[in-house]
């Protein structure tokens, strides 16, 4: 069973969720940006919630299969197309192999991820995909009641339900920074009021964004400390930069919030130019929020283990 | 050694913090606690990250917070009472420092010769505080202050793996090709970030160092 990358459009790679252990090594933890809709792509494909899935950032990306698979995309960053199918998200496909799988402009969000049943194996987890490279899954015949195994690709009838728009605002959480307390009260303001435009210099390891903040209420300099997903750094020019998913593991700027680990998922999903907006919350409005978003997936994985 | 300060990172990432500066007997608590906490593993407990003067541990939703600190404090207690650990020894650093692209411009900004740089470079031993930036980069002190400079203003695009750098107080190694803005003094043969090899770092936190200067010809042979 393989998938070959024919073109890797924009950014595409193989990412599980995280490698943990060698952060005292400055080996960053990585893994995929949006956990929310990579886990809900495995769930549909019966897969460990947590299997390797294909994430390709934005459109451009094309996939060749050479054997027939069962697959699921998700997520919100292209249209799938095989000649002029559109191939619908959050339902398990069939894919009979030979179907060339383009990903097309949709202008909705920024990453979509592939889960094929059986699991993905790629030796270099995390790594930009180049044209040729050929993604292995389990060799082994799956079959899905209600799909068929034809000639022709297979839709199944149901689809996930949930409300997409929960991954697609741009309010995001966010709690107090370990050197908030350092900020004038004016920029402390500023955080929580000010809309933000996500820069174009921004990637897997973090958002700039283009708006400057006011400052420090003294010139302070902080000696080298950990950093992981979801801080917000204050840059010496002003910008803030967001710590996402290729977080280094150490920084030296000052950490002036922290991103509800819940709403990592929604700025997974904000593109470069995107408007975003912080609300004030609390760490225990935030430990909340991540139980509630582990049971809606767990309610999902039921509601599918009925199929 | 009493915390300083308590704060999470993240939900389910937690740091003590022993001090604001970078202090030799502080990073030496640093790393016992680290020791200490990877030997003792709790329920929950992911992996801790030891920087110049804290200790970061992360841990799952299956333990809270207020439970790590409470276990992470009875370990720090019960380091002040255990024995520490002995001085480690102390690992060479052949360096090249004929490669050494910044040694000419910074011998002038100095006011030293070359000769005299190496020297200074040379006659140290130094303790790696902590390993971030990039996968294996060691943060080594304490520079003597007759080397001290400030960071390039301009970092360098592309820094060939390998170079022995110094800024501030500190000396480093660029592990692989990265931009960076240190002055490269030299480059050292040995493969100090290997992913195939285990460990993958040549050095780690608490190591002590001392670099010893090699000929062109020695380097092509070393690498």
């Amino acid at each position: 069973m393989s998938i070959t990358i024919v073109k890797p459009g924009i950014s595409t790679t193989v990412q599980d969720f995280g490698r943990w252990g060698n952060q005292s090594m400055g080996q960053s933890i990585g893994g995929v940006m949006d956990e929310v809709s990579a886990s809900i792509a495995n769930i549909i494909c019966k897969n460990d919630q947590h299997a390797p899935v294909i994430e390709m950032t934005l459109h451009g990306t094309e996939l060749l299969f050479n054997e027939d698979a069962f697959i699921a995309f998700s997520g919100f960053g292209a249209e799938a197309m095989a000649d002029e199918t559109i191939l619908p998200f959050y339902k398990l496909l069939f894919i009979p192999a030979g179907t060339l799988i383009r990903m097309k402009p949709k202008n909705k969000g920024c990453r979509s991820y592939l889960a094929m049943a059986g699991g993905l194996q790629f030796d270099e987890m995390g790594s930009t995909l180049q044209s040729g490279d050929l993604i292995k899954s389990e060799d082994r015949q799956y079959a899905f009641k209600g799909i068929e195994r034809t000639k022709q690709i297979g839709i199944s009838q149901w689809k996930i339900h949930f409300n997409e728009q929960d991954l697609l605002e741009h309010s995001i959480d966010a709690i107090r920074g370990p050197e908030w307390d350092w900020l004038d009260a004016s920029t402390q303001e500023e955080l929580f009021t000010k809309p933000f435009i996500v820069s174009t210099q921004s990637n897997r390891m973090g958002y700039r964004l283009n708006e400057k903040v006011g400052g420090l209420k003294e010139k302070k300099e902080m000696i080298s400390t950990a950093v992981t997903k979801g801080i917000v750094q204050l840059t010496h020019e002003g910008n803030p930069v967001i710590l996402m998913a290729d977080a280094q593991t150490t920084g030296g700027y000052p950490r002036i919030l922290r991103i509800a680990p819940a709403h990592i998922a929604k700025l997974a999903q904000c593109k470069p130019g995107d408007s975003i907006k912080f609300n004030q919350i609390t760490e225990d409005v935030s430990i909340l929020q991540s139980n509630a978003q582990r049971s809606l997936l767990n309610k999902i994985k039921s509601s599918i283990d009925l199929i | 050694m009493e915390c300083t300060r308590i704060y999470s990172i993240h939900d389910r990432a937690v740091t003590f913090e022993f001090a604001e500066i970078i202090s030799e007997a502080i990073n030496i608590h640093v790393i016992a606690l680290k020791a200490y906490t990877d030997r003792h593993p709790f329920k929950g407990f992911i992996e801790s990250v030891p920087s110049y003067s804290s200790l970061t541990i992360y841990f799952n939703h299956t333990v809270t917070k207020d439970e790590v600190i409470q276990t992470i404090s009875t370990y720090n207690n019960q380091l002040s009472t255990d024995t520490r650990n002995p001085t480690p020894d102390c690992k060479i650093i052949p360096v090249c420092y004929e490669m050494g692209e910044d040694l000419p411009s910074i011998a002038d900004e100095l006011d030293l010769t070359k000769e005299k740089i190496i020297d200074l470079h040379c006659s140290h031993t130094y303790r790696v505080y902590m390993i971030g930036f990039t996968p294996g980069f060691p943060y080594m002190g304490t520079l003597t202050s007759a080397l001290h400079l400030p960071r390039k203003k301009t970092p360098a695009l592309k820094i060939e793996p390998g170079s022995v750098a110094i800024a501030g107080n500190q000396t480093g190694i660029y592990p692989t090709a990265s931009p960076g803005g240190w002055h490269i003094i030299g480059r050292t043969p040995i493969a100090i970030f290997d992913k195939k090899r285990n460990p993958s770092c040549f050095l780690e936190a608490g190591d002590h160092v001392r670099f010893e200067p090699i000929a062109k010809n020695e380097f092509d042979v070393l690498k």
